[in-house]
């Protein structure tokens, strides 16, 4: 059920140092980190399609990732997304539990919840 | 009767005489000038000819009579009879007449005015008043504002010689006096004691002789009851030699009502738009913190992981922990970033006295402060600051705010504002007898959660950004007696380095 070791994740953040942050912990956790500092980015890159999990802030300028998901649904990738975000608003993180995020984390999230968020998704 | 008749030719007053036929014998010639007949065409006439009617019985009385070219007289005459002989002694009222009908006519208008005016008037006799002032003269007392703030009972002697002499029903109305009756004789027990001082000055204006005196006072009803009220007085000169003098009254309890609640609405929409605009403020400070946290978390939780392998990886937990400082500064800018922003609005430097806004923020929270009956206590000695007089008015409101409403339920705020100087700078502290402080007191100047629903607990961050802008400091500490006080120590105006 879980994501095998090896798995090529997805990281889309506009925060540089987060960005780079989360890549660290994935890659210490053994999995394979392809970042990007925009949905628009993500999008324009067909190795993008292929990770086994893509990981997303919510609010970005540009694409929010929440659109993220539902273009993706559009294009019928059914890639599970995990979403993170500094927001708080229980509205924000009602739509982004709707728009089929497999989790919605609260930043500054805690490794342990990242891990079984990950753990927790179902690989394609 | 010759010598009467020659006495008469002399008179003004038109003198006609007729026998107990009724033939007029005598007709002077001021008869003559007033009916237009000569003597030739009256004497020997029957009276009725040439007088019209007399009424039987009367000595005297008022007719209508006609002129020989027929214009209409008013004639005021008076009736001698004796064995037969009639004697009318006549005067000519006709303009007095015209001039009582118009008189009245506009005195009819000005009492129907009178009660009709949606104000309360009040005819007043206030020659009782100009006699216990002459009095006062025969003394010696020539400083009459001095003599009446000395002398506050003469000042309710003045008003229960201030006579009623009318009122119209909106007076009734408005003091509660229910029927005409009930009504009292004088003033006095319309004017509260605190009103007394707008009384005398009523009365030195119109000694003064102004024409008319204006203020808003409080004034009292029958029944005891106190309301906010226009007061104007009108000493018209003539009327005033004669003692008349005219009061209105309105009643402006709905205007000041309606103006507190002006007040009370745009304060409401300040504090919202306050707090909206730190609701959106904690809101971007949440999100612009959260990034670094959520880097440094997570740099943390790799570091440990590189560090906890068999073979600790130290090259990459080194290269994470500088991160990780790196993000900490970052937030740390973010934080000094914001409180900046928060006492940035409009730093004005002007010299700004300590008691001065005290005084100004207490009224500006008169309204609040009153309705919750609170009581509050000023030791304000003098100090001045350099500052911006809004911000320091803003936390002072802030803290007498807080204060009022730690009051424990049941109980009335009790609060104490005090400005001692102290060295170079001035300490002002705002103390309530509240349940005292249960958290942390720095706390409450960080926390961005007020701990009521709609206080303004938000504003204490922001309190402490703007009295730090001003080179001081604000603490908050429990009373050994209980409750809490707040300290602010600001620079005072000598000490410029500091500001």
């Amino acid at each position: 059920m879980s994501l095998p070791p090896n798995s090529s994740v997805s990281v889309v953040e506009d925060d540089d140092s987060l960005r780079i942050a989360i890549a660290g912990l994935l890659d210490s956790l053994g999995y394979r980190v392809k970042t990007y500092a925009s949905a628009e980015a993500f999008l324009e890159d067909p190795a993008g399609h292929q990770a086994d999990c893509i990981i997303t802030d919510i609010q970005m300028p540009g694409l929010s990732g929440i659109e993220l998901k539902q273009y993706l649904d559009a294009l019928g990738v059914v890639t599970p997304v995990i979403m993170v975000t500094a927001r708080t608003e229980p509205s924000l993180h009602a739509r982004a539990r709707a728009s089929g995020a497999a989790c919605v984390l609260q930043k500054p999230f805690q490794e342990a919840d990242l891990v079984r968020c990950i753990e927790g998704v179902t690989s394609a | 009767m010759s010598l009467v008749a020659d006495l008469f030719e002399h008179v003004r007053d038109a003198v006609v005489c007729w026998d107990d036929q009724g033939i007029i014998r005598v007709w002077t010639p001021a008869a003559a000038a007033l009916y237009g007949w000569t003597a030739d065409q009256a004497i020997g006439e029957p009276f009725q000819t040439r007088l019209g009617p007399v009424p039987d019985g009367l000595g005297e009385a008022v007719v209508e009579r006609r002129t020989a070219a027929g214009s209409a007289l008013v004639v005021e005459a008076t009736w001698v009879r004796r064995a037969g002989e009639t004697l009318e002694i006549g005067r000519d009222v006709t303009a007095q007449r015209e001039v009582e009908h118009r008189l009245k006519r506009s005195e009819l208008r000005y009492s129907s005015l009178f009660q009709a005016m949606a104000a309360a008037f009040w005819e007043l006799d206030f020659a009782p008043v100009g006699g216990l002032l002459r009095e006062l003269r025969a003394q010696g007392v020539i400083d009459l504002p001095r003599y009446f703030a000395d002398h506050p009972a003469f000042v309710r002697k003045m008003m229960r010689h201030t006579r009623v002499v009318d009122v119209n029903d909106t007076t009734l109305a408005m003091f509660g006096v229910g029927e005409r009756r009930r009504l009292a004789k004088s003033v006095e027990p319309y004017w509260p004691q605190a009103s007394s001082p707008v009384y005398a000055a009523a009365v030195l204006a119109a000694v003064g002789r102004q024409s008319h005196y204006m203020t808003e006072t409080r004034l009292r009803r029958r029944d005891g009851t106190e309301f906010d009220a226009l007061f104007t007085a009108a000493f018209p000169h003539e009327g005033l030699v004669q003692g008349a003098l005219l009061v209105g009254v309105i009643d402006i309890s709905a205007r000041l009502a309606a103006e507190a609640d002006l007040r009370r609405l745009r304060d409401d929409f300040a504090h919202a738009a306050r707090v909206s605009m730190l609701g959106e403020l904690a809101a971007s400070i949440a999100h612009e913190v959260n990034q670094p946290l959520a880097a440094i978390t997570t740099n943390a939780a790799a570091s440990l992981r590189w560090l906890s392998r068999e073979e600790p990886d130290i090259t990459r937990a080194v290269d994470l922990t500088s991160r990780i400082a790196a993000d900490a500064r970052r937030a740390a800018d973010v934080v000094g970033r914001v409180r900046g922003m928060a006492s940035k609005r409009a730093a004005a430097r002007e010299a700004v006295t300590i008691p001065d806004i005290i005084e100004e923020t207490l009224s500006f929270l008169r309204d609040d402060l009153q309705s919750r009956g609170a009581k509050v206590q000023v030791d304000a000695l003098p100090a001045t600051v350099l500052g911006d007089r809004t911000q320091l008015q803003q936390v002072l409101a802030n803290l007498i705010i807080n204060a009022v409403q730690a009051a424990l339920p049941g109980h009335r705020a009790d609060v104490r504002i005090a400005a001692t100087p102290c060295g170079d700078e001035v300490e002002v502290s705002v103390s309530d007898k509240g349940p005292g402080l249960s958290v942390e007191p720095d706390s409450l100047f960080t926390s961005f959660y007020s701990t009521k629903p709609d206080g303004i607990g938000l504003g204490l961050p922001i309190c402490r950004s703007i009295v730090e802008a001003h080179g001081g400091r604000i603490q908050a500490a429990n009373a050994p007696d209980g409750g809490a006080v707040f300290t602010i120590r600001l620079p005072t105006e000598t000490d410029h380095t500091k500001v």
